[in-house]
């Protein structure tokens, strides 16, 4: 009896002990890495959330063209060169040869270029890409190798972000049309350096490698794509070895990349996060009252108490090296003194602020609560009363969508092309995505203008007039344009986008 | 016995007609609109008209409705909208993982609970059994998420013991291995509530007759205390766990967000966030009968244990 | 005459109860705790040491120093004073939601145990229903549909929890009715709502009080529990739970900030459900074995 005890407890304490020490989580050829959230679809037609689905997407397809890694300079991909007719409209590419497509769905030809293209404007498609391909009437097969995009107008960002984006992705015609929609958004076929493996319960997908990769292989034979929507799971995963790369917490990114085992770096997000003033309801349809709050909400607290100091101060739509940049003036508190505030806060009928109260609607994002708290405190130095209203997403868009807010918060998701990024604020998206309420009839044609033309110099031009429209009329504040806090271990030497996306492909092992 | 067991049964079959007629209204009550909420600016309008259709938006509410429940008989809970699989499918895919999750926290409740509740009893009135009994007060006044926090903090980020997301990769050793932290911020809260009932009972017990009169006869105090009392004592406990186990299947919800494992209580947390309709209904219509059924559990369990409840 | 001995027998009861209680360290453990809240929801801005809402992003996450004596958040405000102040919707919620589901419990209970026949079936029906969903699923739907603020908290969690004190006020009516004295107090023509406030309420009273401590814990626990997910109340009101769901990103850097609220919560916690208990045992009720 009493001996059976003791066996009893040897087991035990031997179990405990084997469960306790952590299992190395990655096996040398495979790699664990956190995406941002669960992958809707891994059909590119019909990407819900880019951000998180693109690093997938990426590594099971090609596009025609491609940004070379770590710029955003477009260069061939699938295609081996082009030519673009005098008149903009037609576009003519010669295709690589011999390419394979996965699971021995056959080689790729020009007919799976319009396949993969058409089935995205075609009229029952419903695809979220049909936008970017807004002008394309059609495309013909020249022949096995070379295809034409027949254009109505000249579009301005086909090649800035259409093709090279996931709207530009080729999939196999063949397993389309064999799988039928549905299943291909599960079972993807593309080109790519990794072959689709398997998508799991907890919505991992896993990747492995391509061997007959037309291009130079990928180092890691596998590849484990992980959903973590919260950063602090993501670090904590980092650090107990569940994965290999992952974002970091702003607060955390000194410590943990200072650590031997990680290394980290922090990119410029590609978004614009703005404050937001409801331009057509009372009492914001004053102008003056909206240039005094461009002095009292003070972004660079919102910098410090939001992002830890991390994320750059953003003055324009765009990224300082893309196209069109202009950089918006600040409106500093303290280059003006408060007297002048004061003053603007009376000449627009709030003398001391009296009476003034404003309406902010934002989500409950921990983030979005923080600032909507920053923006609170500081409006109540000049006596103006801030209710804060943190709504569930839907809620907050049907908020936003019929005006009913002084004050909000936003972040918008941008790409390369600036005329995708500053449509949002034409006067067709009143009621929908103009988050100022603003029209302005100049806007609207010099985006217009600019869309229509591959001119790189008339379209900068335009934007950056567009963007003096917005500051004249002191719409809202630029914030930023958020960080990206890529962290990984020391053994891999991971290449990202200039925006923070990892290229998976590209990883190497910095050990050998 | 068996009428009341029948009684039971026959009255559950309205409740889930309603609770079935509430998860459709859910259509109508749910502010938002699913096309803007995930498709964001980048919805076209023949989108979400599809979205409506398959939504069952497009029809007046009493057809849908019938629609709603003919699909339902047929085990049809529809597609979610988000993730291109069937609703039975996607649930019927982590539900097992919601069910070893909360057999596990109860598990280990019953086992910690019992040993906290034992001393507790064998040291009666001392202050042995005083921090016994606050050390069950505590943990029954530990939330689960805060548990799991904690748990996170000390064993994951500080000793790197226990893996703090997901459930491994699906061998044995490792899934067990991922499940000890959310199973143990699960069983806290319970372990608690089980000692002081273990311990409450055993007092009671050991002060009726038949145990006084083992007492006499110089029967070793331990032998009494397992073999004779915890046998009678177990009783009510047992009849807690049905109960518990519908209980822990809502706690379940935080541990499975926090520790970032896939189940029903995450699943429905997700969809509520993204408005996946046809998921929020079939994830809380399957949440529900599973209380349901272990309501019923615990209702006949008492009535076993219970002859009081049995004459009613 | 029946006036005065039954209130006789109340009050001989509330001495006997406050006599054993008196003896029982739970209650004074659980009984200081609810009057720290207490206090602190009356008296923050007598007791907190800053203003809660005030920030100064200079000073953010420093650790506990004089000047903040439990340190700063992450937008430099002092964690003392947003605990403090938090303490309001934690009382709000608490007794709100339970004065809620008790006031709404005794009314359908009576009125089932009184009318009886289909209306009985009906709100036992409710019961049910409501009973039929896991709470904390329950309240995460209502809130969804409703949106999040601190009165819609009250409601639905009054609502959710409403089902027990209907249930076990309706048990006891039943069997109170059963009693000699109220039997008497009809046939000498007392009519039904003297019957329910001198006879029937006073008896249930202790089950309803021992049931609510538990729930108010439950209460703070859900509510709490839903801000972590981001689903509680709206700034600027802050609640521990929100305080717990910011400090959740700062684990690492800042591990203090995070056992503050925790530690509110669970002491507020501890403190409703000690007081019940030892409630419990001073009271003896015949409760549902539920918990």
């Amino acid at each position: 009896m009493l001996k059976n005890k003791y066996i009893y407890l040897l087991i035990i304490t031997v179990l405990c002990l084997g469960l306790l020490t952590n299992p190395a989580a990655a096996q040398d050829d495979s790699l664990n890495i956190a995406i941002p959230g669960r992958a809707q679809t891994l059909d590119p037609a019909y990407l819900q959330r880019v951000l998180s689905d693109w690093p997938v997407m990426n590594s099971i397809f090609n596009g025609l063209v491609k940004y070379k890694p770590g710029t955003f300079e477009v260069v061939p991909d699938l295609a081996e060169e082009w030519e673009i007719s005098e008149d903009n409209t037609e576009i003519t590419f010669q295709l690589k040869k011999g390419i394979q497509f996965h699971k021995g769905y056959g080689e790729f030809t020009a007919e799976d270029v319009k396949f993969s293209f058409e089935r995205i404007i075609a009229e029952d498609a419903n695809s979220p890409e049909a936008q970017s391909f807004i002008n394309l009437e059609r495309v013909e097969v020249i022949n096995q190798y070379t295809v034409k995009l027949i254009l109505t107008q000249p579009m301005g960002r086909l090649f800035t972000s259409t093709l090279p984006f996931n709207a530009g992705l080729i999939v196999s015609k063949k397993a389309v049309e064999e799988m039928g929609r549905e299943k291909f958004a599960s079972n993807p076929i593309g080109t790519g350096p990794y072959v689709f493996e398997e998508w799991d319960v907890n919505n991992n997908i896993t990747l492995k490698r391509n061997d007959d990769y037309f291009e130079v292989g990928a180092e890691y034979g596998e590849i484990v794509f992980m959903p973590m929507s919260d950063p602090t799971s993501q670090e904590l995963a980092l650090q107990s070895g569940e994965i290999d790369i992952g974002q970091l917490t702003l607060d955390n990114f000194d410590q943990i990349s200072q650590m031997e085992e990680f290394e980290a770096e922090i990119y410029p997000d590609l978004a614009i996060q703005y404050v937001a003033f409801n331009t057509s309801k009372e009492p914001l349809n004053n102008k003056k009252l909206r240039e005094a709050l461009r002095y009292i909400i003070n972004p660079e607290e919102i910098l410090i108490g939001a992002f830890a100091g991390k994320a750059e101060r953003a003055n324009s739509i765009l990224l300082e090296d893309m196209t069109g940049y202009w950089q918006a003036p600040d409106f500093k508190l303290e280059d003006v003194g408060e007297d002048y505030v004061w003053n603007l806060l009376a000449e627009a009928g709030y003398p001391e602020g009296e009476g003034l109260e404003l309406e902010y609607v934002t989500d409950a994002n921990e983030e979005r609560r923080l600032i909507g708290a920053l923006i609170q405190d500081q409006l109540s130095r000049f006596n103006i009363d801030l209710n804060i209203e943190a709504l569930e997403v839907g809620p907050k868009i049907d908020r936003w969508q019929d005006g009913s807010y002084d004050i909000t918060y936003a972040r918008f998701t941008n790409t390369v092309d600036p005329g995708y990024n500053f449509q949002w604020n034409l006067s067709e998206q009143l009621g929908k995505w103009n988050l100022f309420h603003w029209s302005n009839k100049e806007y609207d044609n010099l985006w217009q203008e600019a869309e229509t033309t591959l001119d790189s110099n008339l379209r900068a031009e335009n934007y950056k007039k567009m963007q003096q429209l917005m500051n004249d009329d002191s719409i809202g504040i630029w914030v930023t344009h958020g960080v990206k806090t890529p962290a990984w271990i020391t053994e891999i030497e991971p290449v990202f986008s200039p925006d923070g996306v990892i290229l998976p492909w590209l990883i190497s092992n910095s050990e050998e | 016995m068996f009428i009341y067991i029948t009684k039971r049964l026959l009255w559950v079959i309205p409740t889930i007609l309603t609770v079935l007629l509430l998860l459709f209204s859910l259509s109508y009550l749910l502010p938002g609109d699913p096309a803007d909420i995930i498709l964001g600016p980048r919805a076209t309008p023949e989108m979400a008209a599809e979205l409506e259709s398959r939504l069952g938006l497009d029809n007046p509410w009493y057809q849908s409705y019938l629609i709603y429940l003919q699909n339902i008989i047929k085990g049809d809970l529809g597609t979610s909208i988000f993730r291109d699989r069937s609703v039975l499918k996607v649930i019927l895919d982590v539900l097992p993982y919601t069910v070893i999750l909360t057999l596990a926290g109860m598990g280990l409740a019953v086992f910690n609970g019992i040993s906290i509740g034992l001393l507790a009893a064998n040291y009666n009135n001392s202050y042995f059994e005083k921090f016994l009994t606050m050390l069950s007060f505590i943990t029954a006044s530990t939330p689960t998420y805060i548990a799991g926090v904690l748990l996170i903090v000390v064993f994951s980020v500080n000793f790197n013991l226990l893996p703090s997301i997901g459930i491994g990769d699906g061998g044995l050793l490792d899934s067990i291995h991922h499940l000890i932290g959310p199973a143990l911020a699960l069983s806290v809260g319970w372990t608690g509530y089980i000692a002081r009932l273990t311990r409450s009972s055993m007092l009671e017990t050991l002060d009726q007759e038949f145990i006084q009169t083992e007492k006499s006869f110089g029967i070793p105090r331990y032998y009494i205390l397992y073999k004779y009392a915890l046998k009678k004592a177990i009783k009510p406990i047992i009849a807690v766990i049905g109960l518990g186990i519908g209980r822990l299947l809502g706690g379940a919800v935080f541990v499975e967000v926090i520790f970032n494992r896939p189940g029903l209580g995450r699943l429905i947390v997700d969809s509520v966030n993204e408005r996946d309709l046809p998921l929020v209904r079939g994830g809380v219509l399957v949440a529900a009968l599973l209380f349901v059924v272990a309501n019923l559990i615990a209702d006949i369990s008492y009535a076993y244990f219970d002859p009081r409840i049995k004459q009613k | 005459m029946f006036k005065s001995q039954k209130f006789f027998r109340f009050q001989k009861k509330s001495a006997r109860v406050i006599k054993i209680m008196k003896k029982d360290y739970k209650a004074y453990l659980g009984g200081s705790v609810i009057m720290l809240i207490l206090i602190s929801a009356i008296f923050a801005p007598l007791i907190a040491p800053a203003d809660p809402y005030k920030t100064n992003v200079t000073k953010r996450l420093e650790g506990p120093s004089l000047q903040n004596l439990l340190g700063t958040d992450s937008l430099g405000r002092d964690i003392l004073s947003r605990l403090i102040y938090a303490a309001r919707p934690a009382v709000l919620v608490s007794f709100g939601g339970i004065i809620i589901s008790v006031i709404i419990g005794i009314i359908l209970g009576l009125l089932a145990a009184y009318v009886g026949g289909i209306l009985e079936s009906i709100i036992l029906f409710i019961f049910d229903v409501i009973r039929a969903f896991p709470p904390i699923i329950l309240i995460l739907v209502l809130l969804s549909i409703i949106g999040p603020s601190l009165l819609s908290v009250i409601v639905i969690l009054g609502v959710t929890i409403m089902p027990r004190y209907g249930r076990v006020v309706r048990a006891e009516t039943l069997s109170e009715k059963e009693e000699d004295f109220v039997e008497a107090a009809r046939s000498l023509g007392a009519d039904n709502s003297r019957i329910i406030f001198k006879h029937i309420l006073p008896n249930i009273f202790a089950s309803v009080l021992v049931l609510s401590g538990m729930d108010m814990a439950s209460m703070i626990m859900w509510e709490a529990g839903l801000s972590f997910l981001g689903l509680g109340l709206q700034p600027p009101l802050s609640s521990w739970g929100v305080m717990l769901q910011e400090s959740y990103q700062y684990i690492q850097t800042a591990p203090l900030m995070i056992l503050w609220p925790a530690l509110a919560i669970m002491l507020t916690m501890l403190g409703f459900s000690t007081f019940a208990e030892s409630l419990r045992v001073a009271l003896n009720p015949k409760l549902n074995q539920e918990v």
